[in-house]
């Protein structure tokens, strides 16, 4: 760590809303898309903005230590004992140590409450039924699209985390494979977790029916790390948790592919690239 | 937070408890309640504020223990930040929960954590005793908006709300008060690769 690296000022003219973001997502809390989008170019950019991000996800996994203490009943422990013990009878064969399982999350997400709806609309009678069924589907569509979005920010903040505060965190570079064109990118990977972020720029729009696929080569496997778009300028962040556990990660690369996405790289390579540590 | 008796504690018996669980030995568990129940539950504690959902939490943690104990790598990290932090993040939920926030979540924690390297237990201790006072330094409402957005998982926006103050002050407040603890963390880790070194 830099000695006094808390004031020197970082690169960026919003240096104050990064770290605001850094704090709060390292604190738990939920990020605006519009600070999503900064500090993850600043997380791709900045090295100490990935620092400040370590040291404050560091605080907050230590945090808890100053509560006060507080005694337990001493019953607790028997009933924990006692769980235990029913969940080992009940699951005889523990999973094996080498086994490992992707990083998940889940979610319980709110539906909404048709039978409210149902009883409203009786209520007002079968003329309004279609204008309430009309305003119901779009507020439906509406609720879905915002648990939607909070879902996927709050799973790309889990897997920012992972991807840049992991100890096992590997970064590298993204070049072009053939030097004919202006492409290059980033990529941070934490094998552990596993989770993903990649970054690139001025890669050529894809022609129609096509996209881009990033492929990471693991232990001797390719692996998929999903297929993306890119926008007008060739730039485009993929964030991304692999199904299957990278163990050794050896290169990533990049590769046009077919809408669908392929099982494995079909198409030619445009960028690729080696963990530097 | 670790008490004396911990200090004598060895992390490589944590380690051998932890190969027993992912074994399948039953008694380990109690074993390792006896070390960390009063650190988990007072957690648990200081962010639910009930004892009965403080041990509703406690035990989910050690069954989650349990539970992933075969995939628990030492080399991925402190043993004691990651029950911390799956207790933070277990009462936090059912803090939500009991508000009725619409955003609870369920996360695996075990696999998701960043880590940071095994400290042992006196350096914790150590760390402790500076983040206390690192927190008893900060001024009140840096201090307040940290803890109610940690310990009791509100929104910054709830957190503006409940203290009367602008969202654009309470960014300011966390930045400084995350910035001041930060501070006092390097310079405990500087404090410590010179001891060590």
């Amino acid at each position: 760590m830099e000695q006094g690296d808390n004031v020197v000022m970082c690169p960026h003219p919003y240096c104050d809303e990064i770290a605001v973001g850094l704090a709060a997502l390292a604190l738990g809390a939920e990020l605006t898309p519009e600070e999503q989008r900064r500090v993850l170019t600043s997380l791709a950019t900045c090295a100490r903005c990935r620092r400040r991000l370590d040291d404050f996800a560091a605080i907050a996994r230590t945090l808890p230590l100053v509560v006060p203490e507080a005694a337990p009943p001493p019953a607790l422990r028997e009933r924990i004992v006692a769980a235990v013990q029913r969940t080992a009878a009940s699951q005889p064969d523990p999973p094996p140590v080498t086994r490992r399982r992707s990083a998940r999350l889940r979610w319980m997400v709110s539906r909404p409450a048709l039978a409210i709806v149902l009883a409203l609309m009786l209520l007002f009678g079968v003329a309004q039924q279609r204008e309430l069924a009309r305003q119901q589907e779009h507020i439906s569509q509406q609720q879905a699209q915002i648990e939607q979005q909070k879902t996927q920010a709050a799973r790309n903040a889990v897997i920012v985390l992972a991807a840049f505060g992991n100890d096992d965190a590997l970064e590298g570079l993204l070049e072009s494979t053939d030097g004919t064109n202006q492409a290059s990118g980033r990529f941070f990977i934490s094998p552990g977790a596993p989770a993903v972020a990649l970054y690139v720029k001025h890669l050529p729009i894809p022609p129609a029916g096509m996209q881009y696929q990033a492929w990471i080569v693991s232990d001797g496997r390719t692996i998929s790390a999903g297929t993306f778009g890119v926008n007008a300028d060739g730039r485009a962040w993929r964030l991304t948790q692999p199904t299957e556990p990278l163990i050794v990660v050896e290169r990533v690369f990049i590769t046009l592919e077919p809408q669908e996405g392929s099982l494995q790289p079909s198409g030619p390579e445009y960028l690729t690239g080696f963990p530097s540590r | 937070m670790p008490s004396e008796q911990h200090m004598s504690l060895q992390t490589d018996d944590d380690q051998r408890l932890i190969r027993r669980m992912a074994e399948g030995d039953a008694a380990a568990i109690g074993l390792f309640y006896d070390r960390y129940g009063q650190l988990i539950f007072s957690v648990a504690l200081r962010i639910t504020g009930d004892r009965g959902s403080a041990e509703e939490v406690t035990q989910d943690v050690f069954l989650r223990l349990w539970q992933h104990a075969a995939r628990y790598r030492t080399e991925r990290g402190s043993l004691v930040t990651w029950l911390l932090t799956i207790t933070q993040r277990r009462a936090i939920d059912e803090l939500r929960s009991r508000r009725g926030a619409i955003r609870r979540r369920e996360v695996e924690l075990s696999e998701t954590l960043p880590v940071s390297p095994e400290p042992d237990l006196a350096a914790l201790l150590h760390l402790r005793t500076d983040l206390q006072q690192a927190l008893a330094e900060l001024p009140s409402a840096q201090r307040e908006a940290i803890e109610l957005l940690f310990f009791r998982g509100l929104s910054r926006q709830e957190i503006a709300d409940q203290t009367a103050s602008p969202l654009a002050t309470i960014h300011t407040r966390l930045r400084l008060g995350m910035e001041k603890l930060r501070a006092i963390f390097l310079q405990h880790e500087q404090d410590s690769e010179s001891a060590t070194g």
